[in-house]
């Protein structure tokens, strides 16, 4: 499962970078998805499910430990309002300049 | 949840916030800046006036979709209330309140369109939302401060005062927490729906 786990955040993390490194900013956007949730399974897989019942239960046992499951709720409210800031960005370059290549916008001069 | 992530959250909402009115900024002011020199800009106003006039699709939605718009906010209302009240020590808390709420709100917009939309939700201000919700989120961990607590000490007013309220339902200042960031999310995220759908 650990082996598992590890490889699908590898190749997630790897897409991501790849996307980021294009020249298409769509392909960007999407990268910056890919690489924030591959570093929410990460922290997700560093303990959240030590424990043999949930960190919020009542009843006893080894709890589980609820810092990685806040610790991703935040990320995942902050990495959603950068999405939708990235994607208010791109809407206003590809309606400016007409382009989605990355190369094209690059002289940013206004 | 809202226990001990306190500060977190706070910071949360107001990057959140900040996000929202960014948006609204950057698309409602962009395009007014730069309309002067954009060639193409006879041929996308044009496509506006459609847009604004009808419904996002282009397409009239089918009766089934604009019954369920009727009725999804006020179910939507409900499944958030019960997720700001009991989701204090359940999963579920005011964000993910705000976001459902939200989504009812984007899917009227959706469905409707935004001169349509905006005839049905005459309450809905983004602004005064996202400024009282981070105003409530202050006042709210001030006043454990004033009663003799620490900064973001939950303090249950209903215990206090011993108040008849069913069981699970506290009147807390984390109860007042859950409500005040469900109200920022729901601002800012329905500035976002706004100029997304204003702008096509």
């Amino acid at each position: 499962m650990q082996l598992l786990e590890s490889i699908a955040i590898g190749v997630m993390f790897a897409l991501g970078v790849y996307q980021l490194l294009q020249r298409n900013v769509i392909r960007m956007a999407l990268g910056l998805v890919i690489t924030s949730n591959a570093i929410n399974l990460f922290l997700l897989s560093i303990g959240a499910y030590n424990g043999v019942v949930e960190s919020y239960a009542k009843a006893m046992g080894v709890r589980s430990d609820a810092l990685p499951l806040a610790l991703i709720l935040t990320a995942i409210v902050i990495s959603m309002g950068t999405l939708m800031f990235t994607l208010a960005l791109l809407r206003v370059l590809t309606k400016r300049y007409a382009t989605r290549d990355n190369e094209a916008i690059a002289e940013l001069k206004h | 949840m809202v226990d001990f992530r306190g500060f977190d959250t706070m910071i949360e909402i107001s990057v959140f916030s900040m996000a929202g009115l960014a948006v609204m900024t950057l698309l409602r002011f962009a395009r007014k800046k730069h309309d002067d020199d954009d060639q193409s800009t006879a041929a996308i106003d044009n496509l506006d006036d459609l847009l604004t006039a009808a419904p996002v699709a282009l397409v009239t939605p089918s009766p089934f979709l604009r019954m369920l718009a009727e009725v999804i906010l006020p179910l939507a209302l409900l499944i958030g209330f019960v997720h700001m009240t009991w989701g204090h020590d359940q999963p579920g808390d005011g964000f993910t309140a705000g976001v459902i709420i939200s989504l009812a709100i984007g899917f009227i917009h959706l469905i409707f369109g935004p001169t349509e939309a905006k005839r049905r939700l005459p309450w809905l201000k983004p602004a005064n939302c996202i400024g009282s919700g981070i105003l409530v989120v202050m006042l709210g961990s001030i006043v454990p401060v004033l009663l003799g607590g620490t900064f973001f000490a939950p303090f249950n007013f209903g215990q206090a005062l011993n108040l008849p309220l069913p069981d699970g339902f506290d009147v807390s200042t984390s109860w007042l927490f859950e409500i005040a960031i469900c109200l920022a999310v729901i601002g800012s995220a329905s500035f976002m729906v706004n100029t997304f759908v204003d702008e096509g």
